[in-house]
């Protein structure tokens, strides 16, 4: 049977061709999607546990936007009240405060950005990855500046050398240079917090006494099941809001999610249409091939092996269609996730397209379920041609 | 019949073991990769294309990339240079310059070790290899020295210098303070190497080269 299912498949090359291809996109496309929400969800919860904290205090605004440029390394305009740092330390729930001072420096005529965090040690607690590739890994004077990784490469730094920031005219001498960490970090001057402080406090034009700025303080609690008291608690500090990085989490899936549901329902379309496209295909075969079907019902075929003989084809359209599938999937995954990449704001670094064999088997399997369902009128059909008919048309 | 079966089953064997190969390429992570001392840096890029155009070749209508790989001449280059080639060399980005269709220069580009930090070099070289025209595209240097190392009198210097000049700071390349020099030497070695450099590529039909167009 399986020779004739081969050679009936043959004779229409272009098609069945074409009802491949079509099967093929579906394919692809469905691996493609499951693979890409099933990688963000990685790559952010990856994201959030490299970063060690399980909140952020951040100045009022949009709590979302402002966790998200901390978690990126972006500058926030405004800044923490005074007394915060204080009010977050003495929370019985809080096991580290780590207070920072983000200050993006653009150099308009270079067409750059430089990006400056001043930190203290409490930071090495919520940064586990924090090492030194070469020099030491933290600061022994004000004006040692520890480089990421990529910083320390585009500017050509090793411990020892010389930097300096033209925008606040300060020479500092690189310490150390951190191993590269994947996350926005690998391309930041850190600072010790002071001098971070004394760079970016009173220069930016704010209020007397506010030498002590501070853009974000991250926060990891003792306990993480304390998290919504400890929130509801710091959440009083006026002028600043908390933002738990599980809810920041939630509220990206949520967004992701609401996009996912939309392509798969595209996908879907693109399921239904390929199921048409071998309905079509089978039905055609039907029709073209009564004769010789009707022919092999008189020599003694039996009703159920006609009707096997079109469910086998379509399985076999199907298991090729998936095939060549799965194949554009994992050629072409990389070049998608290269493309969306750029439109997800926020996007986490790591590889966003997490392929595996499991979602091509259950996607095979959706197809393949699909596919035989398509072949089921068409081998009615088929199955119900009389012998008669061999004489008739004779 | 039988041939029939052979070349769909053939097919099938080839879409697994192509569908394996993708697979097996998408799966091993990159694990971090630790910080000896300096970093493999990264290519400089061409900032502002226009804003030096306009300065370094100022009839310039469009300009086109060329891509020299030089892998074929690295030894005898290596000994010319007297140290390993930089990302930044090979492959050797030209940036061919054109005016109504004629060519009248080229543009090189090149990341140089200053003392507070990387500096980045344009430079413009006339059809006959010689220095049209160099500018800083980007450095961090105190003011003092930024604003010697920016001046037209140093950077006007370099113009008609050939691979084969000495380029020494104070020397060759005068109006240089003594506090700049360790950063304008640095410099002069960049655009002496891009000379030397791009002397070679043009010379030597080894080099292969890979072309691709972008207009102004």
């Amino acid at each position: 049977m399986f020779v004739l299912v081969l050679r009936n498949l043959a004779r229409r090359p272009l098609r069945n061709g074409l009802t491949l291809a079509g099967i093929a996109v579906a394919m692809a496309v469905l691996v493609t999607i499951l693979a890409f929400g099933e990688g963000y969800r990685q790559a952010l919860r990856r994201e959030l546990e490299q970063a060690g904290v399980q909140m952020m205090l951040v100045p009022l605004g949009c709590p979302y936007d402002a966790a998200a440029r901390v978690l990126k390394n972006n500058t926030l305009e405004n800044s923490l009240p005074a007394n915060a740092l204080d009010a977050v330390r003495n929370d019985p729930a809080v096991a580290v405060a780590a207070p920072l001072l983000m200050a993006a420096c653009p150099r308009q005529n270079e067409r750059r950005t430089d990006m400056w965090v001043g930190l203290d040690r409490s930071a090495l607690l919520i940064k586990p990855w924090w090492r030194a590739g070469s020099g030491r890994a933290w600061f022994t004077k004000q004006d040692d500046v520890i480089l990421g990784a990529d910083a320390a490469a585009l500017e050509m730094r090793a411990p020892g050398d010389k930097f300096f920031s033209p925008e606040r005219h300060r020479e500092f001498h690189v310490a150390g240079i951190l191993e590269r960490s994947g996350t926005a970090d690998d391309s930041v001057f850190f600072i010790p917090l002071e001098t971070a402080q004394e760079m970016f406090g009173p220069l930016d034009g704010l209020r007397a006494g506010q030498a002590d700025r501070l853009t974000a303080i991250a926060i990891r609690l003792k306990e993480p099941t304390l998290i919504r008291e400890a929130a509801a608690r710091l959440q009083k500090i006026p002028g600043a809001q908390v933002v738990t990085l599980t809810e920041m989490m939630g509220t990206f899936l949520n967004l992701l999610g609401a996009v996912r549901t939309l392509v798969v329902a595209l996908a879907a379309v693109a399921v239904v249409v390929s199921a048409l496209s071998i309905f079509n295909t089978l039905l055609g075969a039907v029709l073209e091939r009564t004769n010789e079907l009707v022919v092999m019902r008189a020599v003694g075929a039996s009703r159920s092996q006609i009707f096997g003989l079109l469910v086998v084809e379509s399985l076999l359209l199907t298991l090729i269609g998936n095939i060549a599938g799965a194949i554009l999937a994992f050629a072409l995954g990389p070049r998608v996730e290269a493309l969306a990449g750029n439109w997800i704001p926020f996007a986490p670094g790591a590889s966003l397209l997490a392929l595996s064999w499991a979602d091509v088997l259950r996607c095979g399997l959706l197809t393949l379920v699909v596919g035989v369902g398509a072949a089921l009128y068409p081998a009615w059909r088929a199955a119900r041609l009389q012998p008669a008919l061999a004489m008739k048309s004779e | 019949m039988r041939r029939q079966t052979v070349l769909i089953l053939g097919l099938l064997l080839m879409l697994a073991w192509l569908g394996y190969r993708f697979s097996v390429r998408e799966k091993p992570s990159q694990p971090p990769n630790p910080v000896t001392s300096v970093e493999r840096t990264p290519v400089c890029p061409w900032r502002e294309p226009q804003q030096d155009l306009a300065i370094l070749f100022p009839q310039a209508t469009s300009y086109v990339l060329e891509t020299r790989i030089l892998s074929g001449l690295m030894v005898p280059l290596q000994k010319r240079l007297g140290r390993a080639m930089t990302v930044d060399e090979n492959p050797l980005r030209i940036f061919r310059v054109q005016a109504q269709e004629r060519w009248v220069g080229s543009v090189l580009l090149r990341r140089v070790k200053g003392e507070h930090g990387g500096i980045e070099i344009v430079t413009g070289v006339a059809t006959n290899g010689t220095v049209h025209g160099v500018r800083i595209q980007s450095q961090r240097e105190p003011e003092s020295v930024a604003q010697s190392l920016t001046d037209s009198n140093f950077l006007n210097s370099f113009v008609g210098k050939t691979s084969a000049s000495p380029l020494r700071a104070g020397e060759d390349l005068p109006g240089v303070a003594s506090e700049t020099r360790p950063t304008a030497q640095a410099i002069a070695d960049g655009v002496r190497s891009q000379l030397i450099v791009l002397a070679f590529a043009e010379q030597s039909r080894e080099a292969s080269e890979v072309v691709s167009h972008r207009n102004h």
